[in-house]
């Protein structure tokens, strides 16, 4: 997996390069925009992370060449503002994803290996996981056949979790899908939720199917990697 | 009717002034009227007499009594005509004086004498009207050292009735004339304060999201449009100031936030190598976590510059902020069933209001983690959601820790803490209610707190209810 980072913080460049590396990704970096348009035109990457503030071309005007070329390719934008038309703007514009920051290496990983999967690894209406079977059509839930009572915020969360077996998911990803903007700052509200779906769903049973990943967030399933 | 209004004086004076120039013009019309038909008669009367002069005074000694009327009603027969014709001496002696009149108007063995007998008068013309019903025109002459004065009169009943009907028609047209200038005057006074209302209607929909729009001009070269280009001159210093602002905001956000993300990085850097000591990894924990709290303040304060900038009311849309309250609890039940909480919701009716509903939503989220997080295990939150006199009131009560009284008044300060100690353990920067005012102010609502120690707090927000509800919601 290669993944091109353009950011104009050499530090910061310095520092997410060592860090996706040790996470087994090849890396290339550019400083400018200019630069990086070249580098998207070089190679194919897996993956761009791009900064919106950048010398030369900026982030978004970059996007804009990035998606005329391939429509494909994921993007994960870098920002240091955060204002919601900004993130609408990104999003129209066809960034992936948006990460405001300073963010945390963990959610940047986290984000960045979603990115690269692209599509929920549960596609199907009835998920199953072991003995769990989550029927998307129905929004029933069974545990070794034994139907689950969840209420309607409980059953969301716990479809997103399930729709991404395998996969880590950050508190913040799990409020931008499961909540809403608003929610921001209360990321203790997932961790109350989640301790909620544990009772009810793995209460009992011997493979816990909800786990935590220390200092990032959750994941449903055995964590399965790239 | 708004008696202050600028409509409501200008069409006052509109119609003052015109009142004070009909009753002008009706006092002239009349009094100059009067004038000009007194005149006529009097000139007519004159002229009569220079004529009785020349046919009867010459021969006036060869007359008797009786021939001398018999003159005189051959000539002008008085009484048919409703006039008045005397001769008499300079001593009193009436030579002769015309009978009763056919329509009855005066009696003429009543009518005082003209002149004063005992004066000496100078010859020539003397008039006056001696009573409401009779114009009297005397002439005094001299003959044969005698003089003599001869009087003719006539009614003036027909011109007092003809003025008596002008003042009729006066007073009839006159209010008509001022009615027609009030509506009239009121309807010009709204076509030329029409451009305004343009202007009026067009600045309401002027808010920080649409600031490059700006009020139309009419191109009449006047004082209104003067004002037009005025008042776009200070929307384009609002704009350019706004602009500068909240590129302030967004550089400032920028440049802080940058040097806290390379710093968070180089740390993570460290604490992933396995070669770090323990004691490293704990106080570089401790450096992230201060890094982490930098950060939730940088967050709060931009989120405030970006609100006090115009953020705080983007959308404006009515919707039913009650649904969103009851939305909203619903998301964060958990929260309270955690605590044990028992809850209570009293949302009988949609309530319509006019705005941000994402903000406004940031509002009841703030407001309802706040009433939680402050509750004691197994105490009681109550919500409302009510229209009380035209505002849409929203009440939190808890039956927690409460709010100092010292406290009370600063807790919607930015960074106050009402309790330093406990803030330790509570995320957030003592920024969070600061918000919830700015966005309650930027809906033209309020929010305040009542708090007894240990038994309670009420937050109570209070917005102003859509004027328009059931559309586009």
């Amino acid at each position: 997996m290669r993944i091109l980072l353009v950011e104009d913080e050499s530090k910061l460049v310095q520092a997410l390069a060592d860090n996706l590396k040790t996470e087994g990704f090849a890396v290339d970096t550019a400083l400018n925009g200019i630069d990086g348009m070249e580098m998207v035109a070089s190679y194919a990457y897996d993956l761009i992370i791009l900064d919106i503030m950048l010398p030369g071309l900026d982030g978004s005007q970059l996007l804009q060449k990035v998606r005329a070329r391939n429509r494909e390719v994921p993007v994960l934008m870098l920002t240091a503002k955060d204002s919601v038309q900004d993130k609408v703007k990104y999003f129209e514009a066809g960034a992936d994803d948006y990460l405001t920051k300073p963010f945390s290496f963990a959610e940047l990983l986290v984000r960045a290996k979603a990115l690269l999967r692209r599509r929920p690894s549960q596609q199907t209406d009835v998920i199953h996981v072991d003995d769990f079977v989550l029927d998307r059509l129905t929004r029933k839930v069974k545990r070794a056949d034994k139907r689950i009572e969840l209420s309607s915020k409980e059953y969301a969360l716990l479809e997103y979790l399930a729709t991404n077996t395998g996969r880590v998911l950050s508190r913040t990803m799990i409020i931008e899908h499961v909540w809403d903007q608003s929610f921001e700052n209360l990321t203790n509200i997932v961790d109350v939720y989640i301790r909620q779906l544990r009772t009810k769903i793995d209460e009992g049973h011997e493979h816990k199917l909800i786990r935590t990943i220390r200092g990032v967030g959750y994941v449903f399933g055995d964590e399965v990697n790239l | 009717m708004n008696v202050r209004s600028i409509n409501f004086r200008l069409t006052l004076w509109y119609t003052v002034l015109i009142l004070t120039a009909s009753v002008a013009f009706g006092a002239y019309t009349y009094l100059s009227f009067e004038h000009r038909l007194y005149t006529e008669i009097q000139n007519m009367l004159a002229s009569r007499i220079e004529h009785l002069r020349d046919d009867v005074l010459p021969t006036l000694s060869s007359y008797t009594r009786d021939t001398l009327r018999q003159k005189v009603e051959e000539v002008y027969s008085p009484e048919q005509n409703d006039r008045f014709v005397r001769i008499s001496k300079m001593d009193g002696t009436v030579l002769y004086v015309s009978g009763h009149p056919r329509e009855n108007t005066f009696n003429p063995d009543l009518i005082p004498p003209l002149l004063n007998y005992t004066t000496t008068i100078t010859e020539g013309m003397q008039s006056l009207r001696t009573s409401d019903h009779l114009l009297l025109v005397g002439y005094v002459t001299k003959l044969d050292n005698d003089q003599y004065i001869l009087e003719m009169g006539t009614s003036i009943t027909p011109v007092i009735s003809a003025l008596h009907k002008l003042i009729v028609t006066l007073l009839i047209g006159l209010p008509i004339v001022v009615l027609i200038a009030v509506l009239g005057g009121s309807a010009l006074v709204s076509r030329a304060l029409q451009p305004v209302e343009d202007m009026r209607e067009t600045a309401e929909q002027i808010s920080f999201s649409n600031l490059r729009q700006r009020l139309p001009l009419n191109r009449s070269g006047d004082a209104i449009e003067q004002l037009a280009k005025t008042l776009n001159q200070m929307l384009e210093r609002l704009d350019q100031a706004y602009q500068q602002a909240s590129r302030f905001s967004a550089d400032a956000s920028h440049e802080l936030r940058t040097p806290l993300a390379i710093m968070r990085s180089e740390l993570e850097t460290i604490l992933n190598r396995q070669d770090a000591p323990l004691p490293f990894r704990e106080h570089i924990g401790s450096v992230l976590e201060e890094n982490e709290r930098l950060s939730n303040i940088v967050d709060g304060l931009f989120s405030l510059a970006r609100l006090d900038a115009g953020e705080a009311k983007i959308d404006h849309k009515i919707f039913d902020i009650a649904q969103l309250t009851c939305l909203t609890l619903e998301q964060m039940q958990l929260l309270a069933e955690e605590k044990s909480l028992s809850v209570k919701i009293n949302a009988p009716l949609p309530i319509f209001v006019k705005g941000d509903a994402g903000r406004l939503k940031q509002v009841i989220v703030n407001i309802l983690d706040n009433a939680i997080k402050y509750s004691i295990a197994g105490g009681s939150l109550s919500i409302s959601i009510l229209s009380v006199s035209g505002n849409a009131v929203l009440t939190v009560e808890d039956n927690g820790i409460g709010i100092p009284q010292e406290a009370l008044p600063h807790i919607f300060e930015r960074f106050y803490r009402a309790d330093k100690v406990r803030s330790r353990t509570i995320q957030g920067a003592g920024l969070g209610l600061s918000i919830v005012r700015s966005i309650c102010q930027a809906h033209g609502g309020t929010v305040d707190a009542k708090s007894r120690e240990s038994l309670g707090t009420v937050v109570t927000v209070e917005l102003p209810l859509s004027t328009k509800p059931n559309t586009q919601i």
